[in-house]
């Protein structure tokens, strides 16, 4: 115990005169040694330190800034894929509001009842070109009802059940529907058939009746199936069929019939 | 018969059997030393700065004996001053002073337990800083025991994951050869 006193006492004083020594070593402007010795030693494992624990800081804030970085890509991701989204639901609710537009211009020149309906499931393709809408014999449609959009005529009903029908297009094989040229110099009547191609054949015109490309095809309104001057499409070519001394016209339907979704169909046929 | 032949202090010193444990407790202050001008303030916490030397002193308070602990305080505050270029005498007594008082709270205290260093760890703040206020008071008052409260506060969870590595640093059994076999008797 008197040992152990006499050496921390022994250190104390050391410590005293240490700190004398290094003040009148300050005061005088000249260098401690025994400090000098201290950080000679302990700064250069200092410096050794610091460098490793800034590069790990660095990494790790790197590290932790990727990690940001790679939550943020996320989040944009997310919120690109949902403005995407709300662009593609606009874009088609604006498509939907100019397709219902044109239909309610069309609506009044229309004779008769007309409801719309719909497009179900669509089938544009050779060999099939029918569709079905919404709407069936519990709305008042009939087979036979003609089915338009505000670009012209799609086709007619073929088939109505209680909430549906099949509508079966205008180039659709076995369609016929009756139709006028409208060229500027005189109007020639003819019958516009479905081949089952994209486009449909005039025929019957007269020969003399003057057709040219370009010409607008609309329904004549014979036989009282489909409402006079509807658009049906637009003359391609024409020629004369010599063998039986009638006049022939290829013609570009009005309609882009495979992006339908809403149409009219007429009531009570 | 036999005269006792008591041998010169210089060959006493050079078959002391407490190098070992000495190298020990100097490398554990100088790692403490040098990790605070490092790490510590890297790790602030709310302006609290944690104090490596007052736990590595802590710990060697409670496994060694006063004469070491005293020397451990003198060597840690001789460092410190040393880097701080200022309060060379103040730093070195008030640390002598208050590691060789806390040495002695083994006797009162298990130092197998994690509470005792961490008693001890509180018992040396208050000395050191307390005397350090004593001789170099550098602010006053209420700054004084607010910003050493923060990093007792700090220490004291310091030393709780520093007790393991104090305990395979410096095993008890070490200590207890030493004081068995009188190794630091010189």
């Amino acid at each position: 115990m008197r040992r152990s006193l006499m050496m921390m006492a022994i250190l104390a004083a050391a410590g005293l005169a240490l700190g004398v020594y290094h003040n009148r070593q300050m005061q005088q402007g000249q260098s401690d040694l025994i400090t000098a010795l201290v950080r000679a030693t302990i700064v250069p494992l200092q410096a050794g330190l610091n460098n490793i624990a800034n590069a790990i800081s660095t990494r790790g804030r790197a590290l932790i800034q990727a990690q940001h970085a790679a939550r943020e890509v996320d989040q944009l991701k997310e919120e690109n894929a949902r403005l995407r989204l709300q662009l593609s639901q606009m874009e088609q609710l604006q498509h939907e509001h100019s397709t219902m537009q044109s239909l309610l211009r069309m609506r009044p020149t229309l004779p008769g009842n007309w409801v719309g309906a719909r497009v179900i499931a669509n089938y544009p393709q050779t060999g099939q070109q029918t569709l079905i809408i919404d709407k069936g014999t519990r709305d008042g449609i009939q087979p036979g009802a003609p089915v338009v959009v505000g670009e012209g005529l799609v086709g007619v009903v073929v088939q109505a059940d209680t909430n549906h029908a099949i509508v079966r297009f205008v180039i659709a094989p076995r369609v016929a529907v009756s139709a006028k040229v409208l060229n500027p110099q005189k109007v020639s009547t003819g019958v516009v058939e479905g081949r089952g191609e994209s486009v449909l054949l005039l025929n019957f015109l007269p020969p003399e009746a003057p057709v040219q490309a370009g010409d607008k095809v609309v329904t004549a309104g014979l036989g009282s199936k489909y409402p006079s001057n509807i658009p049906i499409g637009t003359v391609e070519r024409a020629w004369i069929d010599r063998q039986y001394s009638v006049k022939k016209a290829i013609v570009v339907p009005a309609v882009d019939l495979s992006a339908l979704e809403i149409v009219l169909v007429q009531q009570g046929r | 018969m036999y005269d006792r032949i008591r041998p010169s202090w210089i060959v006493r010193l050079a078959l002391w059997q407490g190098w070992g444990t000495t190298l020990r407790v100097m490398s554990l202050i100088i790692l403490a030393e040098v990790l605070q001008g490092v790490l510590a303030p890297r790790i602030a916490i709310a302006g609290a700065i944690p104090n490596f030397p007052f736990v590595a002193l802590a710990c060697i308070a409670m496994r060694t004996n006063p004469t070491l602990a005293a020397g451990a305080g003198f060597l840690s505050g001789l460092i410190e001053a040393s880097l701080q270029n200022q309060l060379m005498g103040s730093l070195i007594v008030s640390r002598v002073l208050a590691c060789y008082a806390t040495a002695f709270l083994p006797l009162k205290l298990n130092p197998r337990r994690r509470p005792s260093t961490m008693l001890a760890l509180l018992t040396l703040t208050v000395l050191t800083q307390g005397l350090l206020y004593l001789f170099a008071p550098s602010v006053f008052g209420g700054e004084f025991v607010e910003t050493n409260l923060g990093a007792l506060v700090y220490n004291i969870g310091v030393v709780m994951l520093a007790f393991d590595i104090c305990q395979r640093w410096l095993p008890l059994s070490l200590m207890e050869d030493d004081r068995r076999y009188g190794t630091f008797n010189l």
